[in-house]
């Protein structure tokens, strides 16, 4: 994947680490030299300049690009203004960081696919964690709803879908089972395991020990999936 | 009981998906051989099954601490690398 990053900050450099870490294309810009030079070796193209200029913008050929992450927070105009050129370039995708609800609201309103607020979905994501520490992720879906992912509590184990009921009983849908299936080396020694995704499970799928399920739960059930033992 | 016999039983169990037996089992084994290299990294593969990473991390940490030439020196330590980049 190519992808370009604007404005090295915090989030902006992480981002490009992992994602340079992970085999992409990365090009990195900003004014800040030192920031830059960072990433002299590691990243396409590191960029110094001011991505408000649009022949910088156009030498990206940004609309080649699978996408363009604008990490440029602390700037509303700047982040603004780089936006509507990516978008007046073609650029394909367009995530960008805001500072606040505000500069949100801005960044949606001129058509930027994807607007992001770190710290706060951070902040959303560790409640949520606090609030439920035995779900391991969770999505919303609606209002009302959440994707969730749980150990399977042990009163399930050995079970069937269909003996447990859980639609009925609960009004939750289990849509995939993860599964860390172990892996036998031909001596017969375990060398590891394997993970299964069983999606979606059939009314005969048996939940077994250590299984993790993937529910589709209302929000008013999550405090008492948290108390399955 | 030799420590071969008890790797085929948890292995049995681990096949059944029984691994809190498997894990009764490899501790109660690791009280009668404390510290051998194969009842713990079995202990560790197996609570990477149970989805209890921080404990097969700490399980691969003492392996490394204890056998440092080791035969499964290398393969631990591709393991726990394996565990750290999930967690990121």
């Amino acid at each position: 994947m190519q992808v370009a990053i604007i404005g090295l900050g915090r989030f902006g450099s992480a981002l490009a680490n992992i994602l340079i870490e992970k085999g992409h294309e990365v090009i990195v810009v900003d004014k800040d030299e030192k920031l830059v030079q960072a990433f002299e070796n590691l990243a396409e193209q590191p960029i110094v300049g001011d991505a408000t200029d649009e022949t910088l913008l156009r030498s990206l050929g940004v609309h080649n690009l699978d996408a363009v992450v604008v990490a440029i927070g602390d700037d509303v105009e700047a982040s603004v203004l780089v936006c509507i050129s990516l978008l007046d370039m073609g650029a394909r995708y367009i995530i960008a960081k805001a500072e606040n609800d505000k500069h949100a609201k801005i960044l949606k309103k001129i058509g930027v696919h994807k607007v992001i607020q770190p710290e706060k979905d951070a902040a959303k994501s560790i409640a949520d964690h606090l609030m439920y520490p035995k779900l391991f992720e969770k999505f919303n879906v609606g209002e009302n709803h959440s994707i969730v992912e749980l150990k399977a509590p042990k009163m399930f184990w050995d079970k069937s879908l269909k003996e447990l009921e859980l639609t009925k009983r609960y009004n939750i849908l289990v849509m995939a089972i993860r599964r860390r299936q172990p892996v036998f080396d031909k001596r017969g020694e375990m060398v590891g395991y394997k993970e299964e995704i069983i999606a979606p499970p059939s009314a005969n799928t048996v939940i077994l020990e250590h299984d993790v399920l993937v529910v589709l739960a209302p929000n008013d059930k999550l405090k008492e999936m948290e108390e399955w033992k | 009981m030799k420590v071969e016999e008890i790797l085929e039983e948890v292995k049995f169990y681990i096949l059944n998906h029984k691994y809190e037996k498997a894990e009764e089992l490899l501790k109660k084994a690791l009280s009668e051989y404390p510290n051998n290299e194969e009842l713990l990294y079995n202990l560790g593969m197996l609570y990477e099954l149970m989805l209890e990473d921080p404990k097969a991390e700490e399980i691969y940490n003492k392996i490394l601490e204890l056998y440092p030439e080791g035969k499964r020196f290398k393969d631990v330590k591709e393991r726990l690398k394996r565990i750290e980049e999930s967690q990121s």
